[in-house]
């Protein structure tokens, strides 16, 4: 992962921590964030 | 599901982070939250078990909220009021999106050994290109933490 992806992804992954009310990231948010920064493939699969 | 408790407990632990650059004792959890260090310590496995942090191995000591470590690591996050330790290259720019603030981190290329340093400067990246390498996939982040 290039580290301009990493921001990216560091920028939509990492603020909801903040929240009070914060749960778990499910797989299908996680595999949604993955998309959004173009994750994809094989590696990048969370099983589903 | 996370409980009130785990709920309060998890806020408390990122502030104490975010406030200080280290982790809360179990001791210090209880007094703040008022409840004993028994029902601190059910909390803290079951956040563990959610994978909302990381306890050192057969303890009840913090070692990672993510991005942040309890322990120093070669990833060192230097912002304007802190020096904080991100778990990976990852963390240390998740130490800035989480914060909203500027970031330098001084590290090492594990593949060359080159010096590199990045991190962010008015919401943009800064400082050095690079390509952070994973071990292991995602769906198998939990599976070994430490090693991830």
């Amino acid at each position: 992962m290039t580290l301009e992806t990493c921001w990216a992804l560091s920028k939509i992954w990492y603020p909801d921590r903040l929240d009070p009310d914060w749960n778990p990231k499910t797989v299908e948010m996680i595999k949604s964030l993955f998309d959004e920064v173009g994750l994809e493939g094989e590696f990048w699969n969370v099983g589903i | 599901m996370l409980s009130q408790t785990d709920r309060k407990i998890r806020f408390f632990i990122y502030r104490h982070f975010i406030d200080t650059a280290e982790a809360p004792t179990s001791t210090i959890i209880a007094e703040q939250m008022k409840i004993t260090e028994t029902e601190v310590g059910v909390s803290l496995r079951h956040l563990e078990s959610k994978h909302a942090l990381a306890l050192k191995p057969d303890s009840l000591n913090i070692w990672m909220a993510h991005p942040f470590s309890a322990i120093p690591t070669p990833f060192p996050v230097k912002t304007s009021d802190h020096i904080y330790y991100a778990n990976c290259a990852w963390d240390a720019l998740g130490i800035p999106a989480l914060l909203g603030v500027n970031s330098e981190t001084e590290t090492t290329c594990l593949d060359c050994g080159t010096t590199m340093t990045f991190g962010v400067q008015g919401g943009q990246l800064s400082g050095s290109n690079g390509v952070i390498h994973f071990s292991v996939p995602p769906r198998n982040f939990w599976d070994d933490v430490g090693f991830t």
